[in-house]
This record gives structure tokens, C-alpha cells and sequence, in this order.
């Protein structure tokens, strides 16, 4: 056994449930971007929302990825470590993925029924309020459909994968 | 206790080669949590798993794993 692998297992275990915590972050930041762009009927959210959030989102995914690497404790990983290998081939963590995987088909399939009555409403409102009743309902269902399946997964695997 | 529920001296075997969960899983190249998970019972190993297990302990498997009531 070589010396110091349960070590840097654990600290590439960190690093990568680290990152997949940031990714749920930027996905939840995403999706209220979109939320405030798909709703905003009478379009004065949508340019604010695309001035301030858009440049701020590269400043925290630096800010996001420096605090991550400190959970690397100072190690380098490469593909063929036996740490790597170990965390990368885990079965734990396959069976985790797999009820996540399970769970965030359910939960997607499931969220198309309100998204669907949303974006059908959405043309509605925007007549309403006399504006241009653009057909995007679709392009923002899929995007939704997109965010919430992954940010699903990841958020299941994350509890699943807990111990 | 359900029938044929899985049964592990996987704890015990560890300890008396004074082996940490984290040297275990080292040796056979899973992480400290699934042995963890193994030992608390949520959850089965696969096949190869238990033999590398096995293995790495030099017990055989069925004296690391039985069920609790077999049919």
C-alpha cells in the first residue's frame, strides 16, 4: 500500500463533491435568471437582470474554484492516481448515482406538467399587458427542463452520496 | 431481522488486522465511505467487491458475508 492514499483519496473525495456543490450554485443562479427573464411580462427585469448577473457570474466562478482547491489540501491529481481511480470507481458512489439518476427522471418528468401550464400562460400575460406575445415558450421550457434535471441530479447524488 | 438480510463480520475481521476503514479501502481501491457503508449495512457489496474483500483479508467470503435467515 502506498503511503499517504487513503489521504488523498479523501482530499480528492472533497475536491469533487466541492465542485459539484459550486455547480448546483451556479445552476440555482441560472435558473433565477431565467425565472426573472421567462416571467418578466412587461420586459423591465430581463436588461437589469442581463447588465448585473451575466458579468458577475465569471467573477464568482473564479471565487468559486480558488476556495474549492484548497480542499486538494496542496495534492495534484492526475487520471491514473490510485486515489483518483479509487473515488472515480467507488461503488458507493455508483449506486448513489444510480438512485440519483432515478430520482432526478421522476422529478423532471414530473416538473414538465406546471412548466408547460407557465409558459402556456405566458403569451396570455403578455397580451394582456399589450406587448408582443413572443412564441418562447418552448426555447425557456427545454432551458428549464435542462436546469432542473441537472441541478436534480446533482442535488440527489450529493444526498445519496452523504455519510 | 428480515429474512435474508445480508450479515457482515467485515468490522471484526478489520479490527483484528488492526486496519482502519481508510486502510482497507486503500487496499482495495474504494473509498473509506463504502466500506463505512458495508459495515453499517446499507449497502451490498457487488461480487468483485466481496472478493477483493475477501482477498484483502484473506478470509473467505462467505465467512465476511452470510445472510440472516437463508431459505
Amino acid at each position: 500500500m502506498e503511503p499517504n492514499i487513503p489521504e488523498r483519496t479523501e482530499a480528492f473525495l472533497g475536491y469533487v463533491r466541492g465542485t459539484l456543490y459550486i455547480t448546483v450554485f451556479y445552476l440555482a443562479l441560472f435558473t433565477i435568471s431565467l425565472a426573472i427573464m421567462a416571467l418578466d411580462v412587461d420586459g423591465t427585469l430581463a436588461p437589469a437582470v442581463t447588465r448585473f448577473m451575466f458579468p458577475l457570474v465569471p467573477v464568482l466562478m473564479v471565487i468559486g474554484v480558488a476556495l474549492n482547491a484548497r480542499q486538494r489540501k496542496g495534492f495534484r491529481f492526475s487520471k491514473g492516481d490510485p486515489a483518483v481511480r479509487a473515488v472515480l470507481d467507488d461503488e458507493q458512489r455508483r449506486q448513489a448515482f444510480s438512485k440519483a439518476f432515478k430520482a432526478a427522471f421522476i422529478v423532471t418528468l414530473l416538473s414538465q406538467f406546471p412548466l408547460a401550464a407557465l409558459f402556456m400562460l405566458r403569451p396570455i400575460m403578455r397580451l394582456a399587458m399589450g406587448s408582443n406575445p413572443l412564441a418562447l415558450g418552448p426555447v425557456f421550457m427545454g432551458a428549464f427542463t435542462l436546469v432542473i434535471g441537472a441541478g436534480s441530479l446533482i442535488c440527489f447524488f450529493l444526498h445519496f452520496d452523504r455519510e | 431481522m428480515p429474512e435474508g438480510e445480508l450479515k457482515t463480520t467485515l468490522k471484526v475481521q478489520r479490527a483484528m488486522r488492526d486496519l482502519t476503514q481508510a486502510d482497507l479501502a486503500a487496499l482495495i481501491g474504494v473509498t473509506r465511505k463504502s466500506i463505512n457503508a458495508i459495515e453499517t449495512g446499507k449497502m451490498v457489496p457487488s461480487t468483485i467487491l466481496a472478493l477483493k474483500l475477501s482477498k484483502a483479508l484473506q478470509v473467505p467470503v462467505e465467512g465476511l458475508f452470510s445472510l440472516s435467515n437463508p431459505a
